[in-house]
């Protein structure tokens, strides 16, 4: 009886850890900073997109952040912490972008938007709520999102920061905390906090 | 555990961020206090209508990472790694190791016996070391025709008057002087 084929897939069942990715583009390993834009590039637009509303913008700060990431990576204190890094560097580069665009070399970005986004034109609103097809929720819907959009907007920068990775994205506490530059605590009050003052800014929806 | 205490203990609940035992604690509140259920209730609406936050562009994924891994090819690469085990630490370490010798040895040639940097302490029988001044390199020949002693005077050296001048901490114990003038010197008003 011959034995049996090794299976591939039980060599190495688990992918590499950020940090194993981390340290290998440090040795050279241009190709493994790929696989962290690939773990990475939704979360970091997403972030993006929630600071800025604009899924341009947002591709192309994510687009930037992995950039300066890539040529910083040497100074990340804690490679196992890169997620929270990277969001670090995304919520700033977001923070800042209004205040002016840098003259840079960019690849086009506007042909990886997918064509069914049609809640680009910065009036907010929930898309998949108003395609219920029901014309009295669907303005509800906008209006809401509108509303959401705007109190997002004038909450101070770390609890927005907080409600965007942690009730948004569902970032874990700590990813957020390294991202946030605070600890984990402090990351539970910045998103208690936020949410009461969500709650003042649209008290009209309760 | 005053309103504000109580609503960012259920926040924490409805974050499933509550440690075990607050939770149940809380839980046993929300049981019975209508007021602790109330801001449960508005809480839980405002998760809703953050709920209905709008979905993300749809974006295709592959080609975004395509696009930035581009930009990554142009950019800079990041600054040599320190994670790697190369020459460059091998060297330090090879480095570091050779000072240490080198220190240790030189120590230890300078304090051998007979070592031309030690001082000749047999004349005045005290212990230990003068770091600076007097070389025995030369012993003056034939009977000194006058020795002097570089100290504290008789009548200042068991007194506290001297003391204060901290500013010397070593001195020679004895300078002989073959050939020479007699040291009119005044030591009795110096403190040495």
């Amino acid at each position: 009886m011959e034995p049996k084929a090794a299976d591939s897939t039980d060599v190495n069942p688990q992918p590499p850890s950020d940090g194993r990715l981390v340290a290998l583009v440090l040795a050279g390993q241009r190709r493994s900073f790929d696989e962290l834009i690939g773990r990475y590039q939704r979360q970091a637009v997403a972030v993006s997109y929630r600071l800025l509303g604009n899924s341009h913008d947002a591709l192309e700060v994510t687009q930037d952040a992995f950039l300066k990431a890539y040529s910083s990576l040497h100074t990340l204190q804690k490679p196992e912490a890169f997620g929270g890094w990277l969001m670090r560097i995304v919520s700033n580069l977001s923070l800042n972008f209004r205040r002016g665009r840098k003259n840079r070399q960019q690849l086009p970005l506007d042909d990886c938007l997918g064509t069914g986004q049609g809640h680009e034109n910065g009036a907010g609103g929930s898309e998949w709520m108003a395609r219920s097809g029901d014309p009295v929720r669907r303005l509800e819907s906008q209006e809401m999102g509108r509303r959401l959009q705007k109190a997002l907007t004038e909450l101070p920068e770390k609890q927005r920061l907080a409600i965007v990775m942690f009730t948004l994205e569902q970032m874990s506490q700590k990813q957020v905390a390294e991202a946030l530059q605070c600890s984990v605590e402090a990351v539970k009050w910045h998103v208690f906090q936020g949410r009461k003052k969500l709650k003042e800014l649209m008290k009209e929806y309760f | 555990m005053n309103l504000e205490e109580l609503e960012f203990s259920i926040s924490q609940y409805l974050d499933g961020t509550l440690p075990p035992l607050e939770r149940a604690a809380l839980e046993g509140r929300l049981a019975n206090d209508p007021q602790a259920q109330e801001i449960l209730a508005e809480q839980r609406k405002l998760n809703e209508l953050l709920a209905t936050v709008e979905p993300l562009p749809a974006v295709n994924w592959e080609k975004l990472s395509r696009r930035i891994s581009r930009s990554v090819d142009q950019a800079e690469a990041p600054a040599v790694s320190r994670y790697r085990i190369g020459g460059g630490r091998i060297a330090i370490g090879i480095t570091a190791a050779a000072c240490l010798l080198i220190a240790a040895t030189v120590t230890m040639v300078l304090l051998r016996p007979g070592s031309t940097y030690q001082t000749n302490t047999q004349a005045t029988g005290v212990q230990g070391f003068a770091s600076v001044a007097v070389l025995t390199t030369e012993q003056p020949q034939g009977t000194p025709i006058t020795q002097i002693r570089i100290g504290p005077a008789p009548r200042l050296a068991s007194g506290a008057v001297w003391r204060h001048s901290d500013v010397v901490v070593s001195r020679p114990a004895q300078v002989f002087i073959a050939k020479g003038r007699i040291n009119s010197q005044d030591t009795a008003s110096l403190p040495f």
